[in-house]
């Protein structure tokens, strides 16, 4: 087990190293500088702003000053490594860990709603057919799974709130001020990945009530409920888990949309508008800290995946 | 399980159209992509000239009435309908040459080089793709304009945004595709047939190509169904951040920003979000409902 984590943590440092060094060199190629304007600066100050900003020098130059194992224009090293995110281009004076440190809680507890909603609300629907298995039950919500996947968070996002803010008036249009202003765009983010989960969890569910100990269990006499939702549901939940890591990554590129919709102050917004305004060190920590975030989180998932199914294993 | 060791089981097109909701779903889809082809010539519409009615309600003149700037919703949607078909076919096609590549190889050459190609294709699973996406078609949608005008297609400059839409998507939705490839590859290749064309010494290529891929039929032409939605959805997510296709050309997705904004307290233009997202969801419902039936229809016995 401890030589499974110290391999996934090695990987998981070179797939890091591989997204920052891609996001770097891709943001560097991008169009448009960040101090390209109309008018045109004189090239004696655009020489010193861009020093100031470290951009000036060869690709690797700033490359190595961006990880923080050169010494940058102040004659630091203040980079990655430091925990050094530089100072956002556009919104001046600002540094990106600021910016962050500012809008990610919102994103990340509008991530948690929507991520505890689609899990105990998929698992719930799915074992729910499975068990109904071939009754209007089972064939409801798989057809409502398939109406959740189909229809675009976009549009569920404004008909909720033209249904509940605005004709019923009973939870906020938007905006991010009570706990109830939480409710609305966590239920449309989560939306389209209860149906993914009820439908695993019900195909998985279907197979695992035709085991052998599902049927020792009842031979045993167990009540029903107790049969399903203490032996079956443990194995029949695996297939979930290991959706759980590309479950984060959809909730967070999901929440970039859901946040516009519901004009809430989450790191969304930074995103989109960075690379509009060609927001170069912003749009790096925005996609760095997103993806440390999710391969972190995925090596959770792994860590997590490879313990449930080695007790089942040993248990069986 | 019956796996697709012999080709699609007869009578899998009979199974198919003795099944309403898919009978329902292709004659929809039909219905929409004859629409998409041929409505603007039957109506004579044009979804870029505007006019002085601005956000008139539908009406005999104007099926989905008329935006801000007053053009015609209906064609506005017919355009979206063209371009979004467009991106999700041609997408959903490219992305089902590199998954089928890529999940051929692996679960052919097996052992480490197996392991080592699914271990990446987790790892992609885990970043987040779409970010990365809006990236690409940022950086090279500007760069592929210069290219284009210095080899004389100026007059492809308005599509080179779709062109790279395309491709990109294509580029990130093959992970799906690759995997269930690789899993039936698996179960082929232990197969007698296989077994048997080795002991003839036929080469690898040939097994691959002669054997193993058209055997994949069925399950390649499941998930092209369910790839198309997928990539039409991420183009609309694209487009709805106002990432995606440049005004004044229009796909569901911009369409349904331009909608969703002018949802207000003070007075709803409806209209505008209602028949976008209509069109929309029920292509996207219908292509899902023809996946899930193919998969019954090939698979008798897996249907639960």
């Amino acid at each position: 087990m401890l030589t499974f984590i110290l391999r996934r943590l090695a990987s998981m440092l070179v797939v890091l190293f591989c997204v920052i060094t891609l996001t770097f060199l891709l943001v560097r190629i991008a169009p448009g500088g960040p101090f390209t304007r109309e008018r045109k600066i004189p090239p004696a100050i655009e020489k010193q702003i861009m020093a100031r900003y470290n951009l000036d020098g060869t690709l690797w130059e700033q490359f190595s000053t961006y990880l923080g194992v050169r010494k940058n224009s102040q004659g630091n090293y203040s980079g990655l490594l430091q925990g050094d995110l530089q100072l956002s281009t556009k919104y001046r004076d600002r540094t990106v860990r600021e910016l962050l440190a500012q809008s990610l809680p919102i994103s990340a507890t509008l991530g948690l709603a929507a991520f505890l909603i689609a899990t105990t609300g998929g698992v719930w629907l799915g074992s729910l057919a499975a068990v109904r298995h071939r009754t209007p039950t089972d064939t409801g919500a798989m057809l409502g799974a398939l109406f959740l996947i189909s229809i675009p968070t976009f549009v569920v996002g404004p008909v909720l709130i033209l249904i509940f803010g605005i004709k019923l008036r009973v939870l906020p249009v938007g905006g991010w001020n009570s706990w109830t202003s939480i409710i609305l765009p966590a239920v449309t983010l989560a939306g389209p990945y209860i149906a993914y989960i009820a439908r695993l969890m019900r195909t998985s569910m279907l197979e695992v009530l035709h085991q052998d100990f599902v049927r020792t269990a009842r031979a045993k006499g167990l009540s029903e409920s107790r049969v399903i939702y203490q032996h079956a549901l443990k194995v029949a939940i695996l297939p979930v888990v290991s959706f759980l890591g590309p479950l984060a990554a959809h909730l967070l590129t999901g929440s970039l949309v859901v946040e516009s919709i519901f004009n809430i102050p989450g790191a969304g917004p930074f995103f989109v508008n960075s690379i509009l305004n060609s927001d170069v060190f912003l749009l790096e920590g925005v996609i760095i800290v997103y993806c440390v975030l999710l391969v972190a989180l995925n090596l959770f998932v792994d860590i997590a995946y490879t313990w449930l199914d080695r007790r089942i294993k040993l248990e069986s | 399980m019956l796996t697709a060791n012999s080709p699609p089981p007869p009578g899998t097109w009979a199974r198919l159209s003795k099944n309403p909701v898919a009978v329902a779903a292709m004659v929809i889809l039909a219905f929409i992509g004859f629409m998409a082809i041929f409505g603007p010539i039957i109506f004579q519409t044009d979804p870029h000239t505007t006019s002085k009615d601005q956000f008139q309600p539908p009406s005999a003149q104007h099926f989905f009435g008329t935006d801000n700037n007053g053009r015609d919703s209906f064609a506005r949607v017919l355009e979206g309908a063209r371009i979004s078909l467009l991106v999700g076919i041609c997408g959903a096609l490219i992305s089902l040459v590199i998954g089928t590549t890529y999940g051929l190889v692996s679960g052919y050459a097996g052992g480490r080089t197996d392991a080592a190609m699914m271990r990446f294709v987790e790892i992609l699973y885990s970043i987040p793709r779409l970010i990365i996406l809006i990236l690409f078609t940022f950086i090279f949608d500007k760069h592929f304009k210069t290219w284009l005008t210095a080899q004389g297609y100026a007059e492809l400059v308005g599509y080179s945004k779709i062109i790279i839409l395309i491709v990109t998507l294509g580029l990130i939705e093959w992970l799906t595709m690759a995997r269930i490839v690789r899993g039936q590859v698996l179960a082929l290749k232990n197969l007698q047939f296989v077994t048997a064309a080795r002991s003839l010494g036929q080469s690898h290529t040939r097994i691959i190509f002669r054997h193993l891929l058209p055997n994949l039929g069925g399950i390649v032409i499941i998930y092209l169904t369910l790839t198309i939605p997928a990539v039409i959805l991420d183009e609309s997510f694209l487009s709805f951040l106002g990432l995606g296709v440049q005004a004044p050309q229009a796909s569901w997705g911009s369409l349904l920003s331009d909608g969703a904004q002018v949802i207000n307290p003070v007075k709803s233009y409806w209209w505008l979000l209602f028949f976008p997202a209509l069109v929309m969801s029920v292509t996207l419902l219908a292509l899902n409902f023809l996946g899930d039936a193919i998969r019954d229809a090939l698979d008798p016995r897996a249907r639960r």
